[in-house]
This record gives C-alpha cells, sequence and structure tokens, in this order.
C-alpha cells in the first residue's frame, strides 16, 4: 500500500540536473528513511516529495493525484513537513508555534477552535513539552526546540510525516530521543514517517524501509537487513566497512574503515576473518548483553 | 595564491595593472580636455608645458581641470580599496562605504558644523568629516562583527540603511532649521570634484595617497583574514590588530573621499567587484587593480558629468549612483539566482 | 492557557494573545494623556478646566483653537504615526528581520522623489494641492519596482531587502538632483517636506486618512493570522499549506499602502517604522494582536509628542515633527545596534 509515490521524477535546480527519472513508492504507515552520501540527491528528493520543488518531469503522486495540482492546504492537511532548518518567528512562545501546525485545519472564521486546542495540548503532550509550552522558542535547548518543531507537524495531525534531517546538530541523547518519538507515532498512531538521515547506524535501527541513493538514483531499498551490506556501502558512500548485526537490535550495524584501521586491525581487515580489534569489541558486548536487554543471539556472524 | 603559483600569475597581473594604468593616464587626458570647451592634445600639451598666463585654455586647464581631475582619481582610487577592505573585513560581498552610513555619517557632521558653527575654517569641516566617518564606521564595525563571526549580509545592509537614514534625517533636520546653511552644504550633499582649489585639498589629498600605500604590507594578512577570522588566528596572523589597522585604513581613505567630492555613493561597491572580476582573489593582485580601476571609473563618470547635459552639470555623486545602483540591482540579481 | 486566550462564538474563534495586558492599557493611558497634554499646550497653554471649557464650547475662542487648529494636526500626527508603525511591524515580520522598515523597501525614498519632482517641475503650475497624491503614487510606484526586480519565481526577503536599498539610493541620488537643480526656494520647501510635518492639518486631511488606514486596518484584521505566519520560513510555511507567495504579496502591499498614506499626509518621517515596533516588541514579547495594538499605539504617541516639541519648545518657531522624531529616535537606534553586538 501507498499514498506518497514518484514517477519519473527529474529534479534539478537552475540548469543543473540532481536526479533523472526516479521512480519511488513509499510503503503506508512505515518509516522510511533515505540514506546516501552527501550531494545524492536524498534532501532534494525529499523536497519533490513535500512540493517544495517543482519536478521538470515526472509527477509526485499523493493518494492518486500530482501533488502539484492539489491545493495547498489540502496537501498540508495530509502530509506534514520538518525542513533542515526551519526558523521560528522571534519571540513566539512554544504553543503558539505549535499551534501554527493547525493552519491547513483553519478557516477565516474558525481559528481556534477546540479541535485546534485538544490537538495543540495533545502534541505538547506527546513531545513533552506541556511545562514549556508558554516559554518562548529562543530561550530553548537544541534538544527541546526539535521536540517543538516535531510538536508542530504532530498538531498538524496529517497521516504522512516528511522529516530532513531531524536529528542534525542534536547529541546522541537527543537524536535517540528524537528518533524514539518518530518511532512512537509510528508505532502508536499508524503515521508513515518519511526522513533524510545521515547516521547509517540509527537509520538501519530505526527504519522499517530503507532508500538507498548515489548520484541522484536509486541504488536500493527494502528492509536494512537487505539494503545495507558491505558493497552496498562501499557503492553508496565509497567506505571499505564490516557490516555486523546488531546484537541488541538484530538490524545491520555498519563498522567503517579508513586507510588507517587496517594498520591497526593487523592484517588488512577487509578480508580477513574477525581482525584482533574486532573480537574486543565482541567480548565487551557479549558482557552488555548479559547485563542488557533479551532478545540477544550468542553469536553474530559477519556479514559478507 | 601561494608563494609557487604566485610568479607565474604574477607577471600577467603585472601587465593586467600596467595596461589599467596606461589606461588611467588616457582617461586623465580625457578628463583634462573634456568639458564645456572641447580642448585637443595639443592645445593640452601646450597648456601643461608651456602655458602662457594670458591664454584662457592655458588657465583653464591648470586652474580648473587638474584639480578636478587629479581629485576624481584619487578620490576613485580610494573610495574602490576602501570598499575592498571592507568587503574584506565583513566578508561580505555588499559592503561598501556609502552603503554602509560612512558617507552620511561624515556628511551630517558637515552639516552640523557649517549649520551650528556658521563661518569655521576648512580644515575644521575636513576634521569633522573624518570624524563623522568614523563614527559611522564604528558603528558598521560593531554591528558587523559581533564576537568573532561576521553577520548575514542582510543584517549589515539593514544598519548600514537604517544608519544612513538616520544621517540624513539628522542633516535635513539641521538644514530645515538653519536654511543658510542649506547652499553651502548642498555640494557635499550631491557629490562632486569641480570647483575645488588645489590650495585647500593638498593635504587631503597627501593623506589619501599616504593611506593608499600604507595598505601594502597588509596584502598578505588580508588574503589569510579572507578565509575567516578562526583561520587567520589558526595561521598566526595577529588578526585583531589587522582588524583594528584595516577599520583605521577604511576610516582615512573614506573621510578623504568624502572630505575632498562630498557624497560619493556606489564607487566602493561596484570597484573591488571588478577588480576581483579581472584578477585572481589574491589581494595582491586585485586590490592594486582596484585602486587603479577606481580612478579611472570616477575619471570618465566626472567627464559625463560635466558634458553630457551641456551647459549645465550633473552632481558627480547623482552620476555614479545612476551608474551603480543598477549595477548593484543585478548583482543583487544574479546572486539571489545562483542561490535561489 | 495563560498566554493565549479562546475567543469562541459559534464557528467562528480566535486565539488572541493579551498576556500583558496591563501593558496595553497602560499604553492606552498613555495615548490618552498625549492626546490632552497636546490638546492643552501650544501658543496658548491651557488648564485642565480650561481645556474642559474649551472642548464644551467649539465656537469660544479657545474652543476654535481646540477644535479647528489642534485637534486635527493632533489627529493626523496620530493617524500618521499609527500607520508607519503598523507599516513597519508588517514589513519586520515579513522580512523576518527587526531591522526592517517601511525605508527599507523603497516607500520613503519613491515617496520623496515623487514629492521633490512634483515641488519642483509641477508645483508652480497646480499648486500644492496634488502633493500627497504625487508622493502617495511615487511609494506604491517604488514598492512595485522593487517587488518586480527582486521576483525570480517568487521573492525572498533577502533579494526584496537588497533590492529596496538598490532602488532607495537610485531615488535618493534621484532627489538630490532635484535639490541641487531646482530653485532655491523650492529646495527650502522640499526640505521641509523630507524632514516630515504635520504642518496645517485640517479636518478634511484627518477625515481622508482616516477612512484609508479603517480599510488598511479592516485588511489587516483578515490578514493577522498570515501577519504572524510570515516569520516562518518558506518551506515550513508550505508544509502547512501557506501560499506563501501569495501571502508576502498581500502583506507587503499592505504596508506599502498605510506607509504610502501616511508619508502622503506626514511627509518622509522616517523611523517611526522603525522604533514604534521595536518598542512594541520589548513591552511586548509574544507576536500577537497585543503587539500590533501596541505598535500602532506607540506610533501615534511618538509623533504627537515629537510634533507638540516642533510647535512648542522653540517658540515662536514651528519646527517640522520629523525633526524630533529623529531626536528621539536617534538614540533609541543606537541602542538596538549595540544590542545587536551582543
Amino acid at each position: 500500500m501507498t499514498r506518497l509515490s514518484a514517477n519519473d521524477l527529474t529534479l534539478g535546480y537552475q540548469r543543473q540536473v540532481i536526479m533523472r527519472e526516479l521512480s519511488l513508492a513509499l510503503p503506508e504507515s512505515r518509516i522510511s528513511v533515505l540514506i546516501g552520501a552527501n550531494g545524492c540527491g536524498k534532501s532534494t528528493l525529499l523536497k519533490a516529495l513535500a512540493r517544495l520543488l517543482t519536478p521538470w518531469q515526472g509527477q509526485v503522486m499523493l493518494d492518486g493525484d500530482d501533488i502539484h495540482h492539489q491545493p495547498t492546504r489540502r496537501v498540508a492537511r495530509t502530509l506534514s513537513l520538518l525542513p533542515q532548518h526551519p526558523v521560528a518567528p522571534e519571540g513566539i512562545t512554544v504553543r503558539q508555534l505549535v499551534s501554527l501546525g493547525r493552519h491547513p485545519h483553519q478557516s477565516w472564521l474558525a481559528q481556534w477552535s477546540e479541535e485546534d486546542e485538544r490537538q495543540v495540548e495533545l502534541a505538547l503532550m506527546r513531545t513533552d513539552l506541556t511545562a514549556q509550552a508558554h516559554r518562548s522558542v529562543d530561550t530553548l535547548s537544541g534538544g527541546q526546540r526539535q521536540r517543538a518543531w516535531i510538536a508542530m507537524a504532530v498538531a498538524q495531525d496529517t497521516p504522512l510525516m516528511l522529516l530532513d534531517e531531524p536529528t542534525s546538530f542534536l547529541d546522541l541523547t537527543h537524536q535517540m530521543e528524537v528518533l524514539e518519538l518518530l518511532k512512537s507515532l509510528n508505532r502508536e498512531s499508524g503515521k508513515t514517517i518519511v526522513m533524510v538521515l545521515h547516521d547509517l547506524n540509527l537509520a538501519c535501527r530505526y527504519a522499517d524501509h530503507i532508500v538507498a541513493l548515489r548520484d541522484g538514483a536509486i541504488v536500493a531499498q527494502g528492509a536494512p537487513q537487505a539494503v545495507v551490506t558491505r558493497e552496498r556501502v562501499k557503492d553508496i558512500f565509497q567506505l571499505e566497512c564490516r557490516i555486523i548485526e546488531d546484537p541488541f537490535f538484530h538490524t545491520p550495524l555498519c563498522i567503517p574503515f579508513g586507510p588507517g584501521s587496517r594498520s591497526v586491525g593487523g592484517e588488512s581487515g577487509l578480508s580477513g576473518q574477525g581482525a584482533p580489534s574486532m573480537q574486543t569489541t565482541e567480548s565487551s558486548s557479549q558482557q552488555n548483553m548479559h547485563t542488557g536487554s533479551k532478545h540477544v543471539t550468542a553469536g553474530w556472524e559477519i556479514d559478507g | 595564491m601561494n608563494a609557487h603559483g604566485r610568479w607565474g600569475q604574477g607577471r600577467r597581473a603585472r601587465r593586467r595593472l600596467l595596461a589599467w594604468s596606461g589606461l588611467l593616464l588616457l582617461a586623465m587626458a580625457v578628463s583634462l580636455m573634456a568639458g564645456s570647451r572641447w580642448l585637443g592634445p595639443e592645445a593640452l600639451w601646450h597648456a601643461l608645458w608651456s602655458p602662457s598666463p594670458t591664454n584662457v585654455d592655458d588657465l583653464l586647464v591648470r586652474t580648473t581641470r587638474t584639480p578636478r581631475t587629479l581629485l576624481a582619481a584619487v578620490v576613485g582610487a580610494s573610495l574602490g580599496v576602501a570598499g575592498g577592505i571592507m568587503q574584506t573585513l565583513t566578508r561580505n560581498p555588499l559592503a561598501a562605504p556609502g552603503l554602509l552610513g560612512v558617507n552620511a555619517g561624515a556628511l551630517f557632521v558637515v552639516v552640523m558644523l557649517v549649520t551650528l558653527g556658521g563661518d569655521l575654517p576648512a580644515a575644521v569641516t575636513h576634521l569633522g568629516a573624518f570624524g563623522g566617518a568614523a563614527l559611522a564606521v564604528a558603528l558598521v564595525w560593531g554591528v558587523a562583527m559581533r564576537r568573532g563571526h561576521s553577520v548575514g549580509p542582510l543584517r549589515l545592509l539593514l544598519a548600514g540603511a537604517a544608519l544612513t537614514a538616520l544621517f540624513h534625517a539628522f542633516s535635513q533636520a539641521l538644514l530645515v532649521v538653519d536654511q543658510q546653511g542649506l547652499d553651502s552644504v548642498l555640494f557635499w550633499l550631491a557629490g562632486s570634484v569641480a570647483g575645488r582649489p588645489l590650495a585647500g585639498s593638498w593635504p587631503m589629498l597627501i593623506v589619501a595617497l599616504i593611506a593608499l600605500v600604507a595598505c601594502a604590507p597588509f596584502l598578505r594578512q588580508w588574503n589569510v583574514l579572507a578565509a575567516g577570522e578562526a583561520v587567520a588566528i589558526g595561521a598566526g596572523v595577529a588578526v585583531r590588530r589587522l582588524q583594528l589597522v584595516s577599520v583605521a585604513l577604511i576610516v582615512v581613505l573614506a573621510g578623504a573621499s568624502v572630505t575632498l567630492a562630498g557624497n560619493i555613493a556606489f564607487v566602493g561597491l561596484i570597484v573591488p567587484h571588478l577588480a576581483r572580476r579581472l584578477a585572481t582573489p589574491d589581494h595582491r593582485e586585485w586590490l592594486p587593480l582596484a585602486a587603479v580601476i577606481g580612478a579611472v571609473l570616477l575619471l570618465l563618470a566626472d567627464v559625463a558629468a560635466r558634458t553630457l547635459i551641456l551647459p549645465r552639470e550633473i552632481p558627480l555623486g547623482v552620476m555614479t549612483a545612476l551608474l551603480g545602483a543598477p549595477f548593484f540591482m543585478w548583482l543583487v540579481r544574479r546572486q539571489g539566482v545562483q542561490h535561489g | 492557557m495563560a498566554d493565549v486566550r479562546a475567543l469562541r462564538i459559534g464557528g467562528f474563534s480566535r486565539a488572541i494573545v493579551w498576556r500583558p495586558w496591563w501593558r496595553v492599557l497602560a499604553v492606552g493611558v498613555a495615548l490618552l494623556l498625549s492626546l490632552s497634554s497636546c490638546l492643552a499646550l501650544g501658543k496658548v497653554p491651557l488648564g485642565p478646566t480650561a481645556l474642559w471649557h474649551a472642548l464644551c464650547t467649539p465656537s469660544s475662542d479657545t474652543g476654535l483653537i481646540v477644535w479647528q487648529l489642534r485637534l486635527p494636526r493632533i489627529l493626523l500626527g496620530a493617524l500618521v504615526g499609527g500607520a508607519l508603525a503598523l507599516s513597519g511591524w508588517l514589513l519586520q515580520q515579513v522580512m523576518r528581520n527587526p531591522l526592517a522598515s517601511p525605508d527599507t523597501l523603497g516607500v520613503t525614498s519613491g515617496a520623496s522623489a515623487a514629492a521633490v519632482g512634483y515641488l519642483s517641475l509641477l508645483a508652480a503650475d497646480s499648486g500644492s494641492a496634488w502633493l500627497p497624491l504625487a508622493a502617495a503614487a511615487g511609494a506604491l510606484v517604488a514598492v512595485g519596482l522593487v517587488y518586480r526586480l527582486a521576483w525570480h519565481r517568487g521573492t525572498t526577503p533577502l533579494r526584496l531587502v537588497l533590492m529596496g536599498i538598490g532602488l532607495s539610493a537610485l531615488l535618493t541620488a534621484a532627489t538630490t538632483y532635484l535639490l541641487v537643480s531646482s530653485a532655491f526656494s523650492t529646495t527650502l520647501s522640499a526640505y521641509v517636506w523630507l524632514t516630515g510635518s504635520v504642518y496645517g492639518g485640517n479636518w478634511s486631511d484627518v477625515a481622508r486618512l482616516a477612512v484609508g488606514v479603517a480599510v488598511a486596518l479592516v485588511a489587516m484584521g483578515a490578514l493577522m493570522r498570515h501577519a504572524l505566519l510570515a516569520g516562518v520560513d518558506d518551506a515550513l510555511a508550505v508544509g502547512i499549506g501557506v501560499r506563501v507567495q501569495v501571502m508576502r504579496g498581500a502583506l507587503t502591499l499592505l504596508a506599502a499602502v498605510l506607509a504610502g498614506l501616511a508619508v502622503a499626509w506626514g511627509g518622509a518621517i522616517a523611523f517611526v517604522g522603525l522604533i514604534a515596533p521595536h518598542l512594541a516588541k520589548r513591552l511586548v514579547r509574544i507576536p500577537g494582536t497585543a503587539q500590533v495594538v501596541m505598535s500602532i499605539a506607540l506610533g501615534a504617541i511618538i509623533v504627537m509628542l515629537a510634533d507638540l516639541a516642533g510647535r512648542t519648545l522653540f517658540l515662536p518657531r514651528d519646527l517640522p515633527a520629523g525633526l524630533f522624531v529623529a531626536a528621539i529616535g536617534a538614540p533609541f537606534f543606537l541602542m538596538l545596534l549595540i544590542r545587536q553586538v551582543r
């Protein structure tokens, strides 16, 4: 099932073509993550899916209609968007910001209905911002601010959410916080989430569906286990790596190698069956396994 | 930009500079010849090397056109270099003394002195213009450099525009209060190099020339500074001191220009762009070129100003704005298109 | 729900931010106080009882002074100030920059060029009756040009501001040329206009400007929601279903009309449009209805008091209000610049 898809999309800026005749269907009620190296066109693709960019050719289809032929307010009731570096108006409070998300549901007459108020309070609650609601957005910390933006998208109450690098500039704790929030939105409310992520391992952890891009073309898509392999990572990122299974979550875990890693690892580290450095990793993770979560397999195999 | 690659390009740069210097001489000659009465090369030669005190043409050249030509050349060079340093310092390609309120600041102080002080000696007015320019530069500097990182182009230019509006509002208010001052101030307002005898301008001309030469030792450091303050500090440049020296040079160059020729807009904006386009981004190449191009442009603008609507003259500042503002808008459009 | 009040009548609903309501109230009181002191002070100062008496008997001598000379001039000043302040608030919102003002878009320079051109070329034949019209037309044409020049598949605030600065420089040069080349007496009257004043305001001026401002206020009421949204960046605004270019165009047009009206009757009073919204934002941090009301009230107060200073401080001279607006505005503006440094 899909509600959002791209048909033969050709995108570009000015005279520069970014991608040619790309087709993509995003699975409904799943978390899809676009990955790829810098400049591969993943943000461009997300912008096109969110109708920020008019395609040169092809269409973005939302519920069977060209997204550019639908009234923008109607689209906004189905699809919300968090761009990469959103800017908040000066002095605006968190509650005001979140209530901006209600815009597509409002008319000239009804600009603050009870439903609006309910949805805004709900969004604040879900993002754990109720206590900060009266504060000015300028005074929030980075993680709180990101949650406020997500709350705005949540208040928009759309079945689809598009997010462009929602974890950039956040530390590890806040990255996890944001991704957990998105996951719970997906699991509890069945929202379709499409996002661009830089961190391959987090992408593998949280994605149901990964779309890997290189030079404006889709290299592979599907479940993380199927998509993220050593060859693919080398292909996409020009990076040597080893893929192992995450001992806790069973998702692929990418261990990158630079030229220097080889000498540390004794033998090449690329062909060997497990360099010394990796064995220490193994033992420490096995220690964690005892104290950590239950779904741990004793041994893990090296992919490739 | 590195020391090795430099000499290969250096020869081309020198040739370019030489060609523009030739053009400068040509422009100066044209400026001496053109006007309400066109004088041929022969008459010019005669006036310059064997003047007779009774010949009207010789007098015209020696007393009216020579000072005017010298002024235009020096002011053009100063403004070109001041704009260039400003753009490097603020890391903003749209920075220029006129747009950032420096001219308006100098103008305001002059108006204040003329209206409140009555008949003051020229030296006091000149110093006042300097003070006004310094005040405006200090304010812009304060806005542009907030603790190390430069602000966006929008904020800097808006601050400059607001500063200009503020100074203009004050100047206008003073002129409304004291209407006698208006006549003597109009020259500053419109910008002109006409009718200024060399006798009063010598000191400022020399100051401007000294400031131009004084830029030479800093060219290499500006190259590093252009890569960003943090990089410059990392490369061992005494950034604070360099910035202070640069600001001082801007004040002297822009202040001297306003003192000599009043409010002349846009030369400081356009010239560095032309120079960078013609040369490499190396300050050692484009900043000297900017001086020469600035001089040539202002000379030509002055020739146009005094010949286009004979027998009257277009004020030079109006002329440069008419030429420069469309250029500025074209620049904005091009950049805007490039960055989406 | 301390900061946002809901107003719901049937299907009609609004969220109203009135949090620092006592500050709005205080500014309202200040507005009344400055209105009454402007009425009382002048060449013939009136005490409270004398003022009351004059207000009650419009046909008495003092009644004539208050009703026919002072009140229309004061109201004209208040309308001009309020309109400029609202225009400035809108533009700061649309340009997403606290330093934007009606000057930035070329409103003032366009009106100035048109007014000075009118004074030096046409006034000799047709008198100065059409001066407001010329100024307003100049302002609107300038904004239209700026908008057109900045348009490339839509506009961005950055391009609008930069084009505004460029066109302003061009128009200022043209104005300077007109000033330098026209007769000295024309130059003087042009200077008074450029400084900005509400000299000789009468009831018909007040009525016309009031109608214009009232229409603009109605439009403002209708666009209030979008005025708040204008501060959000374009991508996000598209995301919540706003037609960004339409919204930006409508808000800019509204701001231009307001400033054009004000400039037509008040001359190029600089800085009200920059300062009043700023003061308002310091008093009411949260953008919303309270901030808008505050801006308008402060703009009105600033121009009224500046005009009061102009006609009382240097008696017997009557100086243009713009002079004192600049004098009040300068320290504030410098403070603003220094605050930006931090």
